[in-house]
C-alpha cells in the first residue's frame, strides 16, 4: 500500500469514528448537535499538548476522551432543560465558542496552532490498524447499544422524552450518557487526527467540520449504525477521489444533506429499507 | 381501615394566575375503582397529572403507600407504581405496538443505563406485553406501527403500556372517548376486570353510564373544587353536582 492510501484510510477511520460518535447522541438519543468538531477539537488539542510535553500517545489519547467527555458532560448537563430547536443552537454556541477561546490562547498555538506533534510510535501501518481497530471497536459497540435495553431506552426519549418518563425512564441520566459516551469518543478520533496530521489549526474543529460530521449521520440515516458508516467512508471518499469535488466540497454536503433531508429524511438506510421492501413485494406478485 | 394508597392534599394548580385546581383533598383505598367526573375544563386532568408529577401544583402534597411523592420526578413515581394513560394519546412512533409495552413491561432492564445496557433480549418482555395487548383486545396489532393506527387502537395502547408497569394505581384519562359504543363496554369491562384483579383504579371519564356501572365511588370535580364524592346513584342526585353538570350540558346542547 502506498503512503496515499495508507494516508486516506486513516483519515476514513478518523471519520467514521466521529460519525458513529454523532450518532449515538443525535441518532440514537435523539439529540441534535451542531458542535460537535468542539468536541473533536478538545481530544486533538489534550493529546496533542500531552505527547509534546513528553507523556506516552496511549495515556494522552485516554486523557483527550475524558477532556471531551468531561466538556461533553458539562454541556450535556446545562442542556438538559433545551430541545430540539433550543439544543441546535446551544451546541453551535459551544462550538464558536470553542474556537473562539483556543484562537486566543498563546499557550495553544493562539491562529497558528500546533505543529511539529510527537509520532505516535506506531508507524504509518500500526497507527493506520489502531485507527480501523478502534473504528470497528465503535462500530461494534454502536451495533451492540441499538440492540440493548439502552437503545431500547434512547428510542423511547428521541421519540418522546415526556412519555419515555411516565414509562419510568430516567431521561436526563440516559441522556448524559449519550453525551459522555458520544463526546469521549470524538476526543478520540480527535486525538488520532492530531496525531495524525501533526499539525493542528483552530479551524479544523469549526462550524464547517460540525456541519461535515452531521451530513455523514443524516446522508447515512440518522440512528442507522450501518448507514452512518457506508455515508462516513463515502462523504470522505468522494473529494479524494474527484479532485474537482474537493473545492466545492462544502457544496458537496450542503448539497446532499438538502437532498437527504427532502427525499429520503431517513437517509441511506432509508432507500435501502425501501428497496428491499419493493423487491421483496416485486417477488411476491405472481408472475 | 388500612392507610390509603393514595393521597392527595390541598392542591392548587395555576396556570397564568388562573386556578385550574383549588385546593382538592381526597384519598383512596386500596383495590377500588373511583372515578372522577365533571363538565369539560374542571381541572380533571390537570389533577391528575400532579399525582404522575407532569404537572406541578403550587400547594398541597400526594402520598402514594404512604410515602409523600411530593418532590419525586414523574419517573420515579412511575417506579414506585403510578401508571397513567394519557387522553391525548402518546404512543413512541418509532416503536410497533408490542415494544410500545414492552419496553414499559421492562422496568427493572431500565432502571439505570448500566443496567439497561448489560441487559439484550426483550422475548420476556414481549410476551406479558403481548398478553396485556390481548386483554384490551388489540393483539392483532401487535407488529403494526402506531402511525397506521385507529384511535381506538392507540387508546386501548395507552392503557396496555400503563398495565405494564405493573402499577398499584392505574390513572386513566378518558379511554373510553373514540370508542364506539361496544368497544367502550368491552373496555370498561376490562378495567372492571383488572380492578377486581388487585389494581388500584382512577378513572377520568365522560361516558357516564360506563362510569356508573363499573365504579363503586365517583368524585365530582367543578372548576378545580371538589364538589361531590361518594356512592355513584348518591352522587348524581346531589343538586350541586346536576347544577354543574346539567348546566355544562345545557352549554353543550345550546
Amino acid at each position: 500500500m502506498g503512503a496515499y492510501e495508507l494516508s486516506l484510510l486513516t483519515l476514513i477511520g478518523i471519520n467514521v469514528l466521529l460519525a458513529l460518535s454523532l450518532n449515538l447522541i443525535t441518532g440514537f438519543c435523539g439529540q441534535i448537535s451542531l458542535g460537535h468538531a468542539a468536541f473533536y477539537g478538545v481530544g486533538a488539542y489534550t493529546a496533542a499538548m500531552l505527547t509534546k510535553a513528553g507523556i506516552g500517545f496511549a495515556p494522552a489519547l485516554v486523557a483527550g476522551a475524558a477532556g471531551a467527555a468531561l466538556l461533553g458532560l458539562i454541556v450535556g448537563i446545562a442542556s438538559l432543560r433545551v430541545r430540539a430547536d433550543f439544543l441546535a443552537i446551544t451546541t453551535m454556541g459551544v462550538g464558536f465558542l470553542f474556537l473562539g477561546v483556543v484562537r486566543q490562547q498563546e499557550w495553544l498555538g493562539g491562529e497558528l496552532g500546533i505543529s511539529q506533534i510527537s509520532e505516535s510510535g506506531l508507524g504509518e501501518t500500526g497507527f493506520l490498524l489502531l485507527v480501523l481497530g478502534l473504528a470497528a471497536g465503535v462500530f461494534a459497540i454502536s451495533l451492540y447499544i441499538k440492540r440493548s435495553w439502552m437503545g431500547f431506552a434512547f428510542d423511547s426519549i428521541a421519540d418522546d422524552e415526556d412519555t419515555a418518563r411516565t414509562v419510568g425512564i430516567d431521561v436526563a441520566r440516559y441522556k448524559l450518557v449519550a453525551f459522555a459516551l458520544g463526546t469521549a469518543i470524538a476526543g478520540v478520533a480527535g486525538g488520532l487526527y492530531a496525531h495524525y496530521a501533526r499539525i493542528i489549526v483552530p479551524d479544523a474543529f469549526g462550524f464547517t467540520v460540525s456541519i461535515s460530521i452531521l451530513a455523514m449521520v443524516v446522508v447515512g440515516g440518522i440512528g442507522s449504525t450501518v448507514g452512518v458508516l457506508i455515508a462516513a467512508v463515502l462523504l470522505t471518499l468522494m473529494p479524494e477521489l474527484f479532485r474537482f469535488i474537493n473545492d466545492y466540497k462544502l457544496l458537496l454536503y450542503g448539497g446532499l444533506l438538502l437532498l437527504t433531508m427532502r427525499f429520503s429524511p431517513a437517509g441511506l438506510a432509508g432507500l435501502a429499507r425501501l428497496g428491499w421492501t419493493a423487491g421483496r413485494k416485486a417477488e411476491r406478485r405472481p408472475a | 381501615m388500612s392507610a390509603p394508597l393514595l393521597d392527595v392534599r390541598d392542591i392548587e394548580v395555576r396556570f397564568d394566575g388562573l386556578k385550574a385546581v383549588d385546593g382538592a383533598s381526597f384519598s383512596q383505598a386500596r383495590g377500588t375503582l373511583t372515578g372522577l367526573i365533571g363538565p369539560n375544563g374542571a381541572g380533571k386532568t390537570t389533577l391528575l397529572r400532579t399525582v404522575t408529577g407532569t404537572v406541578r401544583p403550587v400547594a398541597g402534597a400526594v402520598s402514594l403507600d404512604g410515602r409523600d411523592i411530593s418532590a419525586l420526578p414523574v419517573h420515579r413515581r412511575a417506579r414506585l407504581g403510578l401508571g397513567m394513560s394519557n387522553q391525548i394519546v402518546r404512543p413512541f412512533r418509532s416503536m410497533t405496538v408490542l415494544d410500545n409495552v414492552a419496553l414499559a413491561a421492562g422496568l427493572d432492564r431500565t432502571r439505570n443505563p448500566l443496567a439497561a445496557l448489560l441487559a439484550v433480549g426483550r422475548t420476556e418482555q414481549q410476551a406479558r406485553a403481548r398478553d396485556l395487548l390481548d386483554l384490551v383486545g388489540i393483539a392483532d396489532a401487535a407488529d403494526a406501527e402506531p402511525e397506521n393506527l385507529p384511535l381506538g387502537y392507540l387508546k386501548r395502547l395507552e392503557v396496555a403500556r400503563a398495565l405494564a408497569l405493573a402499577p398499584k394505581l392505574l390513572l386513566l384519562d378518558e379511554p373510553l372517548a373514540g370508542l364506539n359504543h361496544v368497544e367502550a363496554g368491552r373496555l370498561a369491562d376490562t378495567i372492571a376486570t383488572i380492578n377486581q384483579t388487585g389494581t388500584t383504579i382512577l378513572l377520568i371519564e365522560h361516558n357516564l353510564s360506563e362510569v356508573m356501572r363499573i365504579c363503586g365511588r365517583l368524585l365530582v370535580l367543578d372548576q378545580g373544587r371538589l364538589i361531590a364524592d361518594g356512592a355513584p346513584r348518591e352522587v348524581m342526585a346531589d343538586p350541586a353536582v346536576r347544577a354543574a353538570y346539567m348546566g355544562a350540558e345545557a352549554d353543550a346542547a345550546a
